[in-house]
Formats: C-alpha cells, sequence, structure tokens
C-alpha cells in the first residue's frame, strides 16, 4: 500500500478512470473494482428480493380476485391507483376500483384467477411487473386468458398496485 | 503539501460530476416527456401511413408488443409484419397522459384515438409504453393498450 502514495495524481487518475474502464472491459472480481462489484451485487439482490415479493403480492391479488372480495382486491391498489381496464375508461381511487370489481365479479362465482410473472423491473420502492393471466371456470373450463403490466408501489402496507392495464389474447 | 492538494481534488471530481449529473437528470426529466411525447405522435403518423418498417423502428428489436386478441409479439419482423396488417385508410393518434422516467428509462401513459377515413369514431382506448435511451435515442421496449369502448351487448363474457 506504500508505493501509492508516491504517485497521487496517478491514483486519482485511476480513480476516476477505473468505471470507465470496467464498464468498457467488463472486468469482473478485480480487486481495483471491489466497490463497482459490490454495487452490481447489491443491485442483483434487490431485484430478486424485489421479484420475489411482487410475485407473492401478486398470488394474494390472485386469491382475493378468485374469492370474489372485491374490498380484498381493491385494498391491493394505492389510494389514489389507476386501473385501465378493457370495455371502459381509466378508473380512479380504491372506492371506484371496489366498485368496478364488484360489478365484474357478479357472475364469476367460483371462477378462479392466476397470475403468471413474466418479468419484473425492480427499482428502490417501485416495480414493473408483466406477466399473463388465466382465468379458469369452478369447472377448470378455459374462459379467457391475457396480458398485462403493473405498476407497483412499496408502501407502509407492503406493496400495492399504482397503476395497471392488460388485455386478453383470445381472438374474437 | 501540493501533490496531497491534486489528490484531494481528484479524488472530489468524481463526487461532484455525479452531483451536476443528477441535476442535470432532474432538468431534463420534463425534456425527456416532450421528447416521448412527440415521439408518440411521430410514430402515430407512421402506423397511419402503413410504413410497418418505420413503425417497427421505433421499437427496440427485442420489444414485445402486446395487442388485445392475440399472443404477444416480439422482434423487428413479427412487429413489421404487425403493423403491415394496415389500417385500411383509418387514422391512429396518440396522446401521451403521463411519463414517469427513471435514468435510461421511462414508463408512459396515454390514450388512443382511431378515426375512419370518413371522419368516423372507430375506438378509442388507452396504453402503457416502456420506452429505453438507446444508442439510436429512445425506443418502446414494451407496449400495451386496450379499447374503451363498451364490448357488443350480446358478448357475455365480463
Amino acid at each position: 500500500m506504500k508505493s501509492w502514495t508516491r504517485y497521487p495524481l496517478l491514483l486519482g487518475l485511476a480513480l476516476v478512470a477505473m468505471p470507465a474502464l470496467a464498464g468498457a472491459q467488463g472486468m469482473e472480481g478485480h480487486e481495483m473494482e471491489g466497490q463497482e462489484m459490490a454495487h452490481e451485487e447489491r443491485h442483483e439482490m434487490m431485484v430478486e428480493k424485489v421479484t420475489a415479493e411482487i410475485e407473492a403480492a401478486s398470488a394474494a391479488f390472485a386469491e382475493a380476485f378468485s374469492a370474489g372480495d372485491a374490498a380484498a382486491v381493491a385494498a391491493m391498489y394505492t389510494e389514489d391507483a389507476v386501473v385501465l381496464a378493457p370495455g371502459t375508461g381509466p378508473v380512479e381511487g380504491r372506492a371506484a376500483i371496489e366498485e368496478m370489481m364488484a360489478a365484474d365479479f357478479a357472475g364469476m362465482e367460483g371462477m378462479v384467477m392466476s397470475f403468471e410473472t413474466s418479468e419484473v423491473d425492480a427499482m428502490h420502492g417501485h416495480a414493473i411487473e408483466v406477466g399473463g393471466y388465466t382465468l379458469e371456470g369452478a369447472d377448470g373450463s378455459h374462459i379467457d386468458h391475457g396480458k398485462f403490466i403493473a405498476v407497483w408501489n412499496q408502501t407502509d402496507d407492503g406493496w400495492k398496485i399504482a397503476r395497471d392495464i392488460w388485455n386478453s389474447s383470445m381472438g374474437d | 503539501m501540493k501533490k496531497w492538494i491534486a489528490l484531494v481534488a481528484l479524488l472530489a471530481m468524481p463526487a461532484t460530476a455525479i452531483g451536476q449529473e443528477a441535476e442535470v437528470m432532474a432538468a431534463d426529466e420534463s425534456a425527456v416527456q416532450a421528447e416521448i411525447a412527440a415521439l408518440s405522435v411521430e410514430f402515430a403518423a407512421t402506423v397511419s401511413g402503413d410504413e410497418p418498417a418505420t413503425a417497427a423502428d421505433f421499437y427496440t428489436d427485442d420489444a414485445v408488443i402486446m395487442p388485445p386478441g392475440m399472443d404477444v409479439v416480439t422482434g423487428h419482423e413479427a412487429l413489421a409484419e404487425f403493423f403491415g396488417q394496415g389500417m385500411n385508410g383509418a387514422t391512429l393518434a396518440l396522446e401521451t397522459w403521463d411519463v414517469h422516467t427513471r435514468g435510461d428509462a421511462a414508463l408512459e401513459t396515454g390514450g388512443y384515438t382511431i378515426t375512419g377515413s370518413d371522419g368516423a369514431h372507430l375506438d378509442h382506448g388507452k396504453y402503457m409504453v416502456g420506452w429505453l435511451n438507446t444508442d439510436d435515442g429512445w425506443k418502446m421496449t414494451v407496449d400495451i393498450w386496450n379499447s374503451s369502448m363498451a364490448p357488443p351487448a350480446d358478448n357475455g363474457e365480463e
């Protein structure tokens, strides 16, 4: 460690150039890039953690939906969430969302909703989930399947959906 | 003493540069929103003008579009094919409602209207698009939309 003190100018330049070099050459596990590696690893761990949490939240949503519990489904959204559902204009706010869900659930008794997460773009406190849904009848018959994008926010009450949009993949 | 000052100055440089970069990024967010809104308008014109290959160029090579009534479509060729279905003289208009940016990524929400060549209102709905700032400018990476028009009365589902 003694030698670097003789060349402070070089050390300064190296510290500035390091991130650029690491990026260009894709070097990994090198001692001098310890800081950069730790940051990348922390980011990867965060993405994995958030993805798992979002998948769990999505599963809870599907359960509430299958149970026809409009209030529980609405509670999965933020207070000022916006739902971009097919067949109607944007619906904003938990109360309006609960009303919409309740109306949709009428005549859907026994149906089972399931989600499959394809991708989660995770950030600190926010996540964008891309996935698919399948809706089956009580007798296991296939009713509908489609895809969605959901924007999740981390709140004191766990992950909540701030905005979502979906459509069916079934032809007319 | 001189060489230590030089060292501290050099070590401080990256931190200052990052601080300045953050300021520039915040100021640029509205610029990004304006850019994306403008790109959306341009994109709508190419779709209306039945230019499928150009429309596909607004997306990254591995972009995924999620149209209603079919499975997702991905890849430049498949996207060009999708847009190649043509608009039959109808016009697509897009209106950006909001854009949330985070570094090189942005999420746009907006509304669309499709008007027939005779001026008749054919459809209106909403969309969400994920954008990425590439070497080639902002490109769409994911695109999903649905109609806001009530389904036909004889449709028992939903």
